[in-house]
């Protein structure tokens, strides 16, 4: 009867994990963002990319992480890019990759 | 007069070597605007200026709803397009009676570009230098008339006349502070056979964070107190190519104000008040200007 409703959770689980997928992380180093206002700015021209699910600046950090869509790979150099294009300067960059 | 300069150098001073400090309110600032993105600021400025030396009892007083829209059109140049709404009111003694002329409507507008020539950015600081260039075009009323014939070019919405403008702005901005300095000077032109002196003006600015004492993750909302310079030189008007003696001068503006500062918009306001106003003979005395409004990232 134990064995039976182990097995039976165990399946419970099956579709959450099998949705389960990596996604890529990128935080790169800003220079030269020190208000509120110019931070909306790197945010939105970050999210124009089509492999970016989300971008979100730390001021504090001197920061942005973006997050790629699960079925994307980053390209630095286009990120770079558009935070050049919004006026600032980037970075160090480090990439990680988490389970969404 | 000689205590109100002291005063205005010690607070500088005193901001200027704090090691603890958005964008200047009553001029402009070399921040970027990203490439493709718009920037809009809405602006209400209201003056008043009452203190006539002329025994005419002059009371002059002028209310502007502006409209500036930026736009990047690279990381290094970026475009404006200034319009005013402009409401204006003039008092005057004449053999006697008190008569009041008064104008509003559409003002002239302004286009100007801004090309950013330093950038040094380090984390968490920046330091920029931007000239800029433009012209105002005569799009305002500039011969209208009440009961009392033509109006005089001081209630008119509009010059009549094209004019230029330029100068060099710089912003040093950190997370606690910035600072920005500006130099400009506009030419103006001629039309009705009255042309306004030419403008030389000195701005200076100091933002100072106040809140949020530390840093939190994320994008914190900033409240900054402001205190900002304008020396504001004016040649003297020329009517019928003839100086105006009446006119021009120089005139020196202590501004405090405050801003808050979000990622999506800012609310501002601050207060000028005319600390110096050496002006030529009986030209009209400035009593204060108020600047508020809003900006917005969209």
């Amino acid at each position: 009867m134990k064995k039976n409703t182990l097995v039976l959770i165990s399946l419970l689980w099956l579709p959450i994990v099998a949705l389960a997928s990596d996604q890529e992380v990128v935080d790169i180093d800003v220079a030269g963002l020190a208000c509120p206002f110019c931070a909306y700015s790197l945010e939105k021209n970050l999210k124009k990319l089509p492999e970016v699910e989300s971008a979100e600046v730390n001021l504090a950090a001197n920061s942005a992480r973006v997050v790629i869509k699960a079925d994307h790979e980053a390209d630095l150099e286009r990120i770079k890019e558009a935070i050049v294009k919004a006026g600032f300067t980037p970075g160090d960059v480090t990439t990680s990759v988490v389970q969404k | 007069m000689r205590i109100w300069f002291a005063f205005v150098s010690l607070i500088v001073g005193i901001c200027a070597t704090s090691n603890v400090w958005s964008a200047p309110i009553t001029f402009n600032t070399a921040l970027p605007v990203g490439g493709g993105e718009f920037v809009a600021r809405e602006l209400v400025v209201v003056s008043e200026s009452g203190k006539d030396p002329s025994g005419a009892n002059r009371d002059r007083s002028a209310t502007s709803f502006v409209s500036v829209l930026g736009y990047g059109v690279t990381n290094k140049l970026a475009l404006f397009g200034v319009l005013p709404y402009v409401d204006k009111d003039l008092d005057v003694t004449v053999a006697g009676n008190r008569i009041n002329r008064s104008e509003n409507g559409l003002g002239d507008v302004s286009v100007f570009g801004r090309y950013t020539v330093v950038q040094r950015d380090q984390p968490g600081s920046t330091f920029r230098v931007a000239p800029f260039f433009g012209i105002k075009a005569p799009t305002g009323d500039d011969n209208e008339r009440d009961e009392f014939g033509r109006l005089p070019p001081s209630v008119q919405s509009g010059s009549g006349a094209w004019d230029v403008f330029g100068g060099i702005v710089g912003t040093y901005q950190t997370f606690a502070f910035q600072t920005d300095g500006q130099v400009s000077y506009r030419i103006n032109n001629e039309a009705n056979n009255f042309e306004p002196g030419d403008e030389f003006r000195l701005d200076g600015s100091l933002q100072y964070r106040l809140l949020p004492r530390a840093l939190g993750d994320g994008v914190p909302s900033f409240l900054y107190s402001v205190l900002e310079t304008n020396l504001v030189y004016r040649g003297k008007n020329k009517v019928s190519g003839t100086d105006d003696d009446n006119s021009g001068g120089t005139t020196v503006f202590l501004s405090p104000g405050l801003q808050y500062v979000t990622k999506r918009w800012i609310v501002e306001g601050v207060v000028q008040l005319p600390v110096i106003q050496n002006l030529h003979d009986n030209a009209l005395e400035n009593d204060y200007v108020v600047r508020a409004g809003v900006r917005f990232n969209f």
